[in-house]
């Protein structure tokens, strides 16, 4: 065999090479198409599970809202219009200096009735959250349990004030509503303080109560078994929104709930 | 070496393969009736019959059927660069195939009517070859850039551009050192030649069965889909 003829088998050596990686290339290809195919669906999988929860956030917060105006009405609105009309029936026309106080004390009643409904009014939108932002809506919340008396309030707000993603104000809202309602229902508490911090980096809401406080250990390796569904909810929507959520409790002493939301440029300042 | 491939497989090997691309593109544009793959089904059934002609004339060794080629190649350019161009999208990818499968089959008008190029003219070839891969590789591009959510074994045009990735890719080497082999090689030597020929052969008809087992295929999947 000459050299000449030696050459042939190289060449066919290399064309088989270049087989071999124009197969490979295409095996790469349609394992790399596949996978993309694969991360676009659990992308809008994502999406729509993102969409659903936004909506029965929505459908909460509405519920939420209707139970308060129907205890606000009945509480103060209600209380407020009766002791006016109590006024009214036992205004005597002879007792001229009884009767300007009474009409005096039920101007003052009928006034606030009308500022409380207003109040009110607004708060029957079903996008109060986003029209009010969330700093405003927190503090109504605030301010309806505050009107209860049963609870000492505090509301603080830290750094220069920015505006989040409408849904992800939304999101937050609701858990920090839900917070308020299990500081209501479950936590025996006198004292309930918020802190919002509007730090650039990190946005932050902070709710603690001087309650009877639990046993949170088990919280840390995201077991929300026997704390029903409202915990794993709150869970569940903090992370759709990449947000950190922890629970801190010490019994006998309160529990202080965090909700951190890392910035990444899509804030717009107030 | 020269018993590895009897001479029937070695020279008819390669018209059979367009006839089977034919039939695969044939089939293709009677469930989806496009322009392209109408043009390709009659330009391999042209390749049936230049190509059949050529290995009949090779027969006797004193028959010259390089201009069959230098006809089919030059039909390969306008062709097959036609193709690319309806398969890819992007405006800039079928600018670079005009220009690219423009200059190949103005290269081939050279070598039919003013070179008039006795041998295989391997040079021109594995220019072709090349613009091929290069069409091929845009292709693939813009299948990776666009993802769409059907099932891309069910794209017809992925089965065809996979084969010529194939048999374009792995036969380059063969077609550009081609005339240095017809050049230094002997009468005594020839079967080596053929041994070459015969890879590139065998290559083309495996991407010809994969396109058209593709077809059959994707035809099975829409009457039964599971």
């Amino acid at each position: 065999m000459d050299s000449t003829s030696k050459e042939v088998p190289i060449i066919i050596i290399a064309s088989l090479f270049f087989i071999i990686v124009a197969v490979g290339i295409i095996f790469l290809i349609l394992v790399y198409q596949k996978k993309q195919l694969q991360y676009i669906n659990e992308k809008a999988q994502m999406r729509i599970y993102f969409d659903n929860e936004l909506y029965e956030t929505q459908q909460e917060i509405q519920e939420q809202t209707l139970k308060n105006i129907s205890q606000e009405i009945h509480d103060n609105i209600g209380q407020g219009l009766s002791l006016a009309k109590l006024n009214i029936n036992t205004m005597d026309a002879q007792d001229t200096g009884g009767l300007q106080d009474k009409i005096s004390a039920s101007k003052h009643l009928i006034t606030k009735a009308i500022q409380d409904l207003r109040a009110l009014s607004k708060s029957l939108n079903t996008d109060y959250v986003t029209d009010l932002g969330l700093v405003r809506a927190v503090e109504y919340e605030l301010e309806m349990i505050q009107k209860s008396g049963s609870y000492l309030v505090r509301f603080d707000v830290n750094g220069q004030l920015y505006r989040l993603d409408s849904k992800k104000e939304l999101i937050i809202f609701r858990i920090v509503q839900e917070v308020l309602h299990n500081i209501i229902r479950h936590a025996e508490a006198t004292a309930i303080e918020v802190l919002i911090v509007f730090d650039p980096k990190t946005f932050t809401v902070q709710v603690s109560d001087n309650g009877k406080g639990f046993d949170a250990s088990q919280l840390g390796t995201k077991n929300y078994e026997g704390f029903g569904l409202g915990l794993r909810n709150m869970h569940n929507r903090a992370r759709i929104i990449d947000a950190g959520f922890q629970i801190t409790s010490t019994i006998g002493k309160g529990t202080t709930v965090i909700v951190s939301l890392e910035q990444k440029n899509e804030t717009s300042k107030i | 070496m020269n018993d590895l491939f009897s001479p029937i497989i070695k020279d008819f090997l390669e018209p059979f393969s367009y006839l089977i691309y034919s039939v695969a593109f044939l089939l293709a544009q009677r469930n989806h009736r496009s322009v392209h793959q109408r043009l390709l089904c009659a330009y391999y059934f042209a390749g049936v019959l230049l190509i059949g002609y050529a290995s009949i004339l090779s027969q006797d060794l004193a028959n010259n059927n390089n201009w069959l080629y230098n006809i089919f190649y030059f039909l390969s350019a306008i062709f097959i660069g036609y193709y690319f161009r309806s398969v890819l999208y992007k405006k800039s990818n079928k600018n670079a195939v005009v220009v690219l499968f423009s200059a190949a089959g103005l290269l081939y008008l050279y070598v039919i009517f003013v070179d008039r190029y006795r041998y295989f003219n391997s040079y021109t070839a594995a220019f072709l070859f090349l613009c091929i891969v290069i069409g091929c590789l845009l292709f693939f591009h813009e299948m990776l850039t666009t993802p769409k959510e059907d099932n891309i074994l069910m794209n017809f045009d992925l089965w065809v551009v996979c084969g010529y990735f194939m048999y374009f890719l792995g036969g380059f080497f063969i077609i550009l050192t081609y005339k240095y082999f017809t050049d230094t090689f002997t009468y005594d030597h020839r079967a080596f030649l053929g041994q070459l020929w015969s890879l590139l052969n065998a290559l083309l008809l495996f991407t010809s069965i994969l396109t058209l087992s593709g077809q059959l295929w994707i035809a099975h999947r829409k009457k039964f889909p599971s």
